[in-house]
Order: structure tokens, then C-alpha cells, then sequence
């Protein structure tokens, strides 16, 4: 589960197309993962998001996107979270403990026994909405 | 001093550009009425954020025009850049930019204003017909997957076989695939149901000086025309079965000869071809091509009639609202709850372009800020009306021989309401009020 977030000065990026870095991160790793840094100056819309497919990223965590950028995204089957702002770490780290926590449950969830899945799975569900 | 400054943003409030100032630390301090409504973002919200979360503009990640401005003290005029609204639409703008000062001279931010430029670049599409799939409107799941898919498809230069009733999109989604695909030749469309076999001929693969008696010189066909580029057949579905064949040939060998010449040019177009009727009957019924057939539906799009998506309506009225402001110099701002109540009411048999003609229309009649539906076409309003009251029709015909009765019948007693009554097994006071309701006037 690879997850990337276009940054402009160690921010969310306000905007996707015209993001000049961007995150990457393997969410698998938990919240010490390391954080790889991309340089994508002057990359076109459509170059990124070929990029992203190539990296095989699953999650994109963003700022402002355009409707075609992320129509775009989502037919190649990358969740876009999007509309973001703020520190681009702590929203990172957010969804990486989420992650790991979401995880950890479903893992349980199956050692319990179907009985107990819903009202696990549900609680852990609601407490995953990180933005 | 505080008065003064009331006085200013009361004006700047006023204008139609819209205004934003910074701190040092880009922090939005002001914010206009027109930002409000180009950038989509509340005062509220913009007012102590950093101008680049909330402007979104193209340059704000690399070269900021205000920070040039800062940096410099020069002023920037006019500057094309765009922004990302709140809705996640691109707005194309123009930003100019200036240095604040205190009463000593020193700087203590900057201001920007900025114009939106969304109707003059829709003007420009309209003279360059340079659309893409930004340009089609719809919320549409069936068109929203075809949109998803167009880059794609345009890119892998496919031949596209395009079906839709009349006025759905066919022209505009082959122009939105042409413009995606890079090719770097023309875009040429010929209509097949308009011309009669042997011009078309000529017309599509062109003919060389002699070929017929009027052949004075040379003449580039449009497969000529279209090299490196598309060729746009409408109506395919219109063209005989001899020039059916010569057709296969081309998209078969990739070659073809212009009349009357005896040299085989080879050429390199893609082709769209459109049709409002089903291919797939016209094979069946043996008037179409099978191997034609497949050789056109390498890939196929399917339009839906209007009347399967009147969610679009609004967003399409709201777009030629803004077509022909743009186009007619108007400043026409919206329609009336009752005039689109009419629209979504309506059937559409010619689909898009019928609802844009109907909005055209209205624009002519329509001296207000907003379009009402005494402004529409008189047949669409008696289209309408009919369809509104099912029962009208029926109920009209009961009337109708019920009137006819009751005059026959003061006819037969020389216009002696009581004798008519009493024949028709009624009081007199219900004869009057059924004539009276009927429209009968009777000496
Ligand atoms: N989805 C859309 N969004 C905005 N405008 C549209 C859309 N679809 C069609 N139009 C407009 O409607 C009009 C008719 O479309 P078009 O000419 O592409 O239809 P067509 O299917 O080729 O019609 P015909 O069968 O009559 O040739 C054009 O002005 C076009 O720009
Ligand atoms: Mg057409």
C-alpha cells in the first residue's frame, strides 16, 4: 500500500498539476517509513499521473486537484483523499497510524470470529476517518 | 484614517476584478467581492490564510508574481496565469500586482488583482473549435465513463464508431478525440447524407485535371486534407454500398486513388465515423457493409438521448447561458424555477443542439437578467402544455361532442334553453353553466 502526497514547502501542496515534490511512502511500514522525496518540476498533468501509476501508488493525499486530474486518477485505480492542507507530516503521519491501527483490527476481527466482526469493524471504521 | 479605509474597500468591493492584499508573511488581509466569487472561496475563510492555499494559482509554487513584485518593486501587468476554483475547475485569469507601503515608504505587503478570463477563452474555442473533454458538459454516469476513457482512446488511434440520435454530442466528442490524440494534421468532417454519390466520391478522394469534363485542375480530396490528421464521416450510416467498398479499401490498405488517376496515394488518417442509426440493423438488414461494420466499431461510444439524462439539463443551460452571453455581449445571469421546471418536463427529440436552439431563442426575447419561459419558442411551450396534462386530449375530445350536442340540439328547438335541457335530461341552471364552461354562445 504506497501512498503519495505532493508537498510545497513541507506542506500539502495546494494544488496537484503544479506540485513540484511530492512524498512517497509504504504505508506496510508503519509510521516509520521512510519518506521518499520526488522532484516532479515541470512534469505536466498527465506526466505525473503516468508517474504515479508507474510507482505503483494507491493512495494519493492531497490539496486542490482539478475534476479531470482526479477523474483521471481514479480510472487507473488510485483512491484520491483530496482538499487537504496543512503540514504535509502530520497529515502523513495521521493516516499512517490510522492505517496501521485499521490493520491491527482487521487482523483481530478474524482471530474473534465472525460474531464480533461488526461491531469491531464498524468502530474501527468510524475512528479511520482521518481528514 | 478609518473612515478612509472603509471608503477604499467599500470601492473595491464594488469592482468586478477581484482584489486580494497580503502581509509579509502571505497572509491574505483583504479580500474582494469579485475574489469571492471567482476564486468560489468566502471572505471569511480567505481572510488570514496563505494567499497560495486559497488563490491556487498556476505560478504560486514556483514563480509567485506578487513575491516578484515584493522582491523588486515592480509592478506586473495583465500576467495569463490560472487558477484552481474551489470546485476543482481550472479558471483561466489575468493577475496584476503592486507593492504596499506605509505612510514612511516601507513595504508592508502587496495587493493583486485579477480578472477572470473564462468568457474570453470560451469565445476564442468558439472560433478555433479547439475542444476537449473539459468542454463536454455532463453528469452522466454513461458519459462520465466515456470521458474517463477518451484520453485513452484518442491516444491509441483507433477508428471510432460514434452513435447517438441527432443533436446528442457525435461532432463534439470526434472534435474532443481529435484534439486529445496529438495528431498534428487537421481535423476534416464530411457529411455522408448530404452530398449524392459521385460528389462525394470526388469530394473524399479528390480528382486530377481531366478526370471529367469540369475537372479543370487538380483537387485535393478530403482524405488528402485530413493527412497526419482525422477524417470525421457523419451519418456513415447514409453512404452506398459501392462507395461502401471503396471505403473498406481505404481503411483496409490504407491507399486509395483519386479520380481519373492512375498513381495509388497512400494515406495516414484516423478515422470517426457517426451515425444516428444502429449500424448493427443496417447490417442486419443487408443495407450496411458487414466487413465495413467491423472495421469501423473498432471502438464504439454510445450517446444517450438527452431525455436519459436530464440531469444534465441544468448544467447544459447554465453553459449555453454562458455561450451566448459570452457570444452576444449579454449579460444574462439565469432562468426562472418555472422555465427550467418546463425544460426538465420536456421530451427533447433533437436532443442538445434542440435545447440549445430553445436557449438561443430565449435569448433573443429575453431583455431581463433571467430567462422565463415566455420567452421560449412557441412550439416548445405548446409541446410542453401537451405533454404536462395527459388527460387534456381525452378530456378536450369529450368536450368537443358534448358541445356539439348541445348545439345540435338548441338548433333542433330554436335555441329554447329549457326544451334543450329537459331533452338532454339536465336542469336548466347545469346547461348554462356547460355552455358557459364549453364556450357556447348560442342566439
Ligand atoms: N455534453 C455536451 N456539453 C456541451 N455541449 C454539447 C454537449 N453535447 C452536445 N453539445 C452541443 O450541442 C450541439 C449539437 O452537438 P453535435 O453537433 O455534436 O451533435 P450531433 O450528434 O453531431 O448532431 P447531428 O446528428 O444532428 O449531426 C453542439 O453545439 C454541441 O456543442
Ligand atoms: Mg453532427
Amino acid at each position: 500500500m504506497k501512498i503519495a502526497v505532493p508537498i510545497f514547502n513541507n506542506q500539502v501542496s495546494p494544488r496537484f498539476d503544479s506540485a513540484r515534490e511530492l512524498i512517497i511512502v509504504d504505508a506496510e511500514d508503519g509510521n516509520s517509513a521512510e519518506r521518499k522525496r520526488i522532484i516532479t518540476i515541470d512534469l505536466p498533468c498527465s506526466e505525473k499521473i503516468q508517474m504515479l501509476v508507474e510507482l505503483k501508488i494507491n493512495t494519493l493525499l492531497c490539496g486542490g486537484i482539478d475534476k479531470m486530474c482526479e477523474q483521471s486518477l481514479k480510472h487507473y485505480g488510485i483512491q484520491v483523499k483530496s482538499w487537504l492542507s496543512g503540514d504535509a507530516e502530520t497529515i502523513l503521519t495521521n493516516y499512517l497510524l490510522n492505517y496501521e491501527k485499521f490493520n491491527k483490527t482487521k487482523l483481530k476481527r478474524y482471530r474473534m470470529g465472525s460474531n464480533d466482526y461488526k461491531t469491531i469493524g464498524n468502530k474501527s471504521i468510524t475512528s479511520f476517518k482521518i481528514i | 484614517m478609518a473612515k478612509d479605509q472603509n471608503n477604499s474597500e467599500y470601492i473595491l468591493n464594488a469592482i468586478a476584478d477581484g482584489v486580494f492584499t497580503v502581509d509579509p508573511e502571505w497572509n491574505i488581509t483583504f479580500f474582494n467581492n469579485s475574489a469571492e466569487i471567482i476564486t468560489g472561496t468566502k471572505k471569511t475563510e480567505a481572510i488570514g490564510r496563505k494567499c497560495f492555499e486559497v488563490f491556487r494559482a498556476n505560478i504560486c509554487q514556483s514563480t509567485c508574481a506578487l513575491r516578484e513584485t515584493i522582491k523588486s518593486g515592480k509592478k506586473i501587468i495583465d500576467l495569463p496565469v490560472n487558477i484552481l476554483n474551489n470546485k476543482g475547475q481550472i479558471i483561466p485569469i489575468s493577475v496584476s500586482t503592486s507593492v504596499l507601503r506605509d505612510k514612511g515608504g516601507n513595504i508592508i505587503g502587496g495587493a493583486e488583482t485579477f480578472r477572470d478570463l473564462s468568457i474570453i477563452e470560451l469565445l476564442k474555442k468558439e472560433l478555433t473549435s479547439k475542444y476537449t473533454y473539459a468542454d463536454i458538459i455532463s453528469k452522466n454516469h454513461l458519459i462520465q465513463d466515456i470521458i474517463q476513457i477518451l484520453p485513452d482512446i484518442a491516444k491509441s488511434g483507433s477508428t471510432v464508431l460514434i452513435e447517438g440520435p441527432s443533436g446528442s454530442g457525435k461532432e463534439l466528442f470526434a472534435k474532443a478525440i481529435h484534439n486529445l490524440s496529438n495528431r498534428k494534421g487537421a481535423l476534416i468532417a464530411m457529411n455522408c447524407g448530404a452530398l449524392p454519390d459521385t460528389l462525394l466520391e470526388s469530394e473524399l478522394f479528390g480528382y486530377v485535371k481531366g478526370a471529367f469534363s469540369d475537372a479543370k485542375q487538380d483537387k485535393p480530396g478530403r482524405f488528402k486534407l485530413a493527412e497526419k490528421g482525422t477524417i470525421f464521416f457523419d451519418e456513415i450510416g447514409d453512404i452506398s454500398q459501392a462507395l461502401q467498398l471503396k471505403l473498406l479499401r481505404v481503411l483496409q490498405e490504407k491507399e486509395y486513388e483519386a479520380l481519373g488517376s492512375t498513381t495509388t496515394s497512400k494515406t495516414d488518417v484516423r478515422v470517426i465515423a457517426a451515425t444516428n442509426k444502429n449500424l448493427s440493423d443496417l447490417v442486419a438488414k443487408g443495407d450496411f457493409r458487414e466487413d465495413l461494420f467491423y472495421r469501423l466499431n473498432v471502438v464504439k461510444l454510445e450517446l444517450p438521448p438527452l431525455s436519459r439524462r436530464k440531469e444534465d439539463i441544468p448544467f447544459l443551460v447554465e453553459h449555453f447561458i454562458l455561450k451566448f452571453n459570452a457570444l452576444k455581449g449579454r449579460n444574462i445571469r439565469n432562468i426562472s424555477g418555472h422555465a427550467m421546471d418546463m425544460l426538465m418536463e420536456y421530451d427533447f427529440p433533437g436532443n442538445i443542439r434542440e435545447l440549445e436552439n430553445i436557449i438561443e431563442y430565449a435569448f433573443i426575447l429575453c431583455f431581463e437578467k433571467q430567462i422565463m419561459s415566455q420567452h421560449f419558442p412557441k412550439e416548445f411551450l405548446n409541446n410542453v402544455k401537451l405533454k404536462n396534462t395527459d388527460e387534456i386530449p381525452i378530456n378536450s375530445i369529450i368536450h368537443q361532442s358534448e358541445a356539439k350536442t348541445i348545439l345540435e340540439i338548441l338548433q333542433k328547438y330554436n335555441g329554447n334553453r329549457v326544451k334543450t335541457a329537459s331533452h338532454l335530461g339536465i336542469d336548466k341552471t347545469t346547461l348554462w353553466r356547460k355552455m358557459k364552461k364549453l364556450g357556447i354562445t348560442f342566439p
